[in-house]
């Protein structure tokens, strides 16, 4: 049931709150406050502003080691002891009923929603993490009786929902939201475990006006935006077998500085002198005054072989209208460090890297994020800078800065640095505070890394 | 113990064919890096100033690639990093030396006082990172797995809980020349943050059993792993070196494991952020958009890099709710 207004959703309520099932609420019993509180000025050191969500997760109830479930699955709900509580104003001490419980199957055994998954697990089913992504569009304030909405964003999903500020999301799809025994459970990681195909929840909320309890069923709105258009090739020639088309979305920051890569669509096989392309990006990095460009190019065979020549603006003040932009023929370049284009090498590259710095692999967590800062406009060297700036890098050379200055001189410019270089180093090395990666950026300088 | 000498020789060929290899599996992998429903940042209009951060060698590191990336957003914002330790992190807030101390540790009592008697309020302490720390064995140790439990078992001078000692690695499940080799349990002394962090968080508390070798700094720790394969010892991961393994973590024996590089990963020790917050002011522009992009996704990406784990967005928005930020959800 799509809630259409308000009158609607009131009389659904009186219909469903008849229902007889107990909701277990988590909550303080005495008192609506928040647990982010930050206007504390008695003296008390062992809870300090911004610790709230951590005094919580690592205090006895979660901590996987000395916690009361220990010795079994430290996120097993059986151990867990659930509160009684009631929502401000309702008037069933203890419980709070679920105004329909088919609509929450998991609510009625028992079980803290904190069994489903490891609180430490992140949730995303979607395969491409960057989609799929879903948002209601109020700012909120998360609260142990729920997530409280503060603000509502005209034109979005939680307006036409009819939900105002002053309401209380109690729970999606039946997971109860805000800070629960301590615990922080936000609606956004809720959206994204509980949204359907079209973004379709439904939450549980207490209405302001009344604090009646209510199903609202919302379509969420995507967050991520699709900007769409096509490549023309300037030559007539026909494209490499295998080709490889990338398209970028990029942020032109200040004249002179590099722009920053914030959206990229990677298009295997194209052939034809036009290729249709759809990028999607998240609007929340487009802003009113911002300068936002397309960049193309293709690649065969890690070589790549056509490329924009111009900026193409895009996104301009808000708009997004399709863009056609054409590509011209590539001069061979002669790099030993792999085109942007090339996942492959650049893979090699990072592995190699890691191997003669740490010596070790990269994680694939490690090697996910290279693989999307340099999707993002950061240059291959940056790997290098960074893991010469790495504290595992500082490790191997014993936490000491001559031997750490000499490795990097040796990796960097190929040789042990002579006594006069080693001081000018070590001068430097002092210079830049103890941040590694500057010594290594002035290195790389000097011998002309880019 | 001869045959138990690790072998320290690694060969390039080996090493060559575990790139390669390495290559082609992450190839296709569809790892998801951070949280990806932390806050993505969107950059402001005409951001000028400058930020001062003082303390931790640990976290220092990590903000320089912070300070990297929000410099490339805000060519116009100066940013300096100076490591001085923990020690300085909170007095240098105090002070108003820094804008943002940068802790490897808790905050002490004196050093929240000397803040408190300054301002009135309490500082704010942000938690953007976190450490993971390592169980290391030898590598040629066939066990690859460890619970709480058995940590308890090996480490505490009395588990409790109804657990017995661990002292050989065939308690663990070890078998073969394995089985009858005693643990040699490797520690630092107890007055060592990381210690006292592991004897909080893993043992209750609890004393550490008496026998446990005490080395003189975790490079020393680590070593003694390497040089002697029935150790055991708990360190910072950054710390590993290739005659040493980290082992996954389960929370009971048989379970599954979670790997050290994984979200899941529960032994971590938080890298904090001091932040002066007036509860009744909001902070200045730039230090609300410094800490958003430290909260973001971007910022996130960057622990990673650093070598450590990320936060999750559950975390990050309280963090952002502690400093005033609101959240579009």
């Amino acid at each position: 049931m799509k809630r259409n207004s308000l009158t609607t959703a009131l009389a659904c309520i009186c219909l469903t709150m008849t229902a007889s099932t107990a909701f277990a609420v988590i909550t303080n019993p005495t008192q609506n406050q928040t647990q982010t509180n930050q206007t504390q000025q008695q003296f008390n050191p062992t809870m300090l502003p911004g610790q709230e969500f951590y005094n919580s997760t690592q205090g006895t109830n979660n901590n996987p080691f000395f916690g009361p479930t220990f010795n079994t699955n430290p996120f097993n709900p059986t151990n867990q002891n659930p509160q009684s509580n009631t929502l401000p104003g309702t008037t069933v001490p203890g419980t709070v009923p679920n105004p329909n419980p088919n609509l929450y199957p998991n609510q009625n055994d028992g079980r803290n929603r904190v069994d489903t998954i490891p609180s430490t697990q992140f949730h995303n089913s979607a395969t491409n993490p960057d989609q799929n992504r879903w948002r209601l569009g109020v700012y909120s304030k998360d609260l142990d009786i729920g997530c409280k909405i503060m603000d509502v964003v005209p034109g979005l999903a939680a307006q036409r929902a009819g939900l105002e500020a002053g309401d209380l999301i109690v729970g999606v799809n039946g997971y109860q939201v805000g800070y629960i025994n301590g615990e922080l459970y936000d609606c956004a990681t809720e959206f994204e475990r509980n949204a359907d195909a079209q973004g379709w929840v439904t939450l549980l909320v207490q209405n302001v006006k009344d604090k009646t309890l209510m199903n609202v069923p919302v379509q969420l709105d995507s967050r991520m935006s699709t900007l769409k258009g096509s490549i023309a090739l300037q030559t007539q020639q026909q494209l490499p077998p295998n080709s490889v088309a990338v398209i970028e979305l990029r942020e032109v920051i200040q004249n002179g500085s590099a722009p920053v890569t914030f959206a990229t669509k990677r298009i295997e096989n194209v052939s034809g002198y036009s290729i249709p392309f759809e990028i999607d990006y998240d609007p929340a990095h487009i802003s009113s005054y911002g300068n936002y460009v397309v960049f193309a190019s293709i690649a065969s065979n890690g070589q790549e072989v056509y490329r924009t020549a111009q900026n193409y603006p895009v996104l301009q003040q808000g708009t997004n209208r399709p863009v056609a932009i054409t590509v011209q023929t590539t001069k061979p370049t002669y790099q030993q460090i792999p085109t942007p284009i090339d996942k492959n090498a650049q893979i090699a590259q990072i592995v190699k890297w890691f191997n003669q710095y740490l010596s070790r692999d990269p994680s694939d967590r490690e090697l996910a994020v290279w693989l999307s800062a340099i999707q993002q406009g950061y240059p291959m060297s940056q790997v290098q800078l960074e893991l010469a700036g790495h504290t595992q890098f500082f490790n191997r050379c014993n936490r000491d800065p001559q031997t750490y200055v000499t490795k990097v001189h040796e990796l960097l410019v190929g040789r042990v640095p002579n006594t006069a270089e080693m001081d000018y180093w070590l001068a430097r090395y002092n210079a830049q505070n103890g941040i590694r990666s500057d010594l290594a950026r002035e290195i790389q300088d000097a011998v002309g890394i880019r | 113990m001869k045959s138990f000498r690790p072998n320290t020789i690694r060969a390039k060929t080996l090493l060559s064919i575990a790139a390669l290899l390495v290559t082609a599996t992450l190839a296709n992998a569809q790892e998801i890096a951070v949280d990806p429903t932390l806050p993505v940042y969107q950059r402001v209009e005409g951001l000028k100033g400058s930020i001062t951060m003082i303390g931790s060698d640990t976290i220092a590191q990590v903000a320089a690639t912070w300070a990297d990336g929000f410099r490339k957003l805000y060519p116009d914002v100066q940013i300096q990093i100076q490591v001085t330790g923990s020690v300085n992190a909170i007095p240098a807030v105090t002070s108003g030396e820094a804008t943002f101390g940068l802790l490897s540790r808790q905050p002490q009592q004196e050093e929240v006082q000397a803040f408190h008697a300054k301002y009135g309020y309490l500082p704010t302490v942000l938690t953007p990172a976190q450490e993971p720390i390592a169980i290391f064995v030898h590598k040629d140790n066939p066990i690859s797995t460890i619970s709480p439990a058995q940590l308890r078992s090996i480490f505490a001078a009395n588990p409790g809980k109804g657990l017995s000692t661990i002292k050989t690695w065939g308690e663990l499940g070890a078998t073969g020349q394995w089985e009858k080799a005693p643990i040699l349990a490797q520690g630092r002394s107890n007055t060592t943050g990381s210690q006292v962090y592991f004897q909080g968080l893993v043992l209750g508390g609890e004393a550490f059993r008496a026998d446990m070798k005490s080395n003189e700094n975790n490079l020393t720790l680590v070593q003694a792993i390497a040089a002697d394969p029935r150790s055991i010892g708990f360190v910072g991961l950054d710390y590993a070196v290739p005659e040493v393994k980290p082992l996954a973590f389960v929370y009971q024996p048989g379970g599954t494991p979670v790997d050290i590089h994984t979200a899941g990963y529960p032994l971590v020790r938080p890298l904090e952020i001091i932040v002066n917050k007036n509860p009744t002011q909001n902070l200045p522009v730039i230090q609300e958009e410094f800490l958003k992009y430290v909260l973001s996704r971007s910022g996130q990406e960057s622990v990673v890099r650093g070598g450590f784990t990320p936060i999750q967005s559950n975390a990050a928005l309280s963090a952002r709710a502690a400093v005033g930020l609101k959240t579009l959800q």
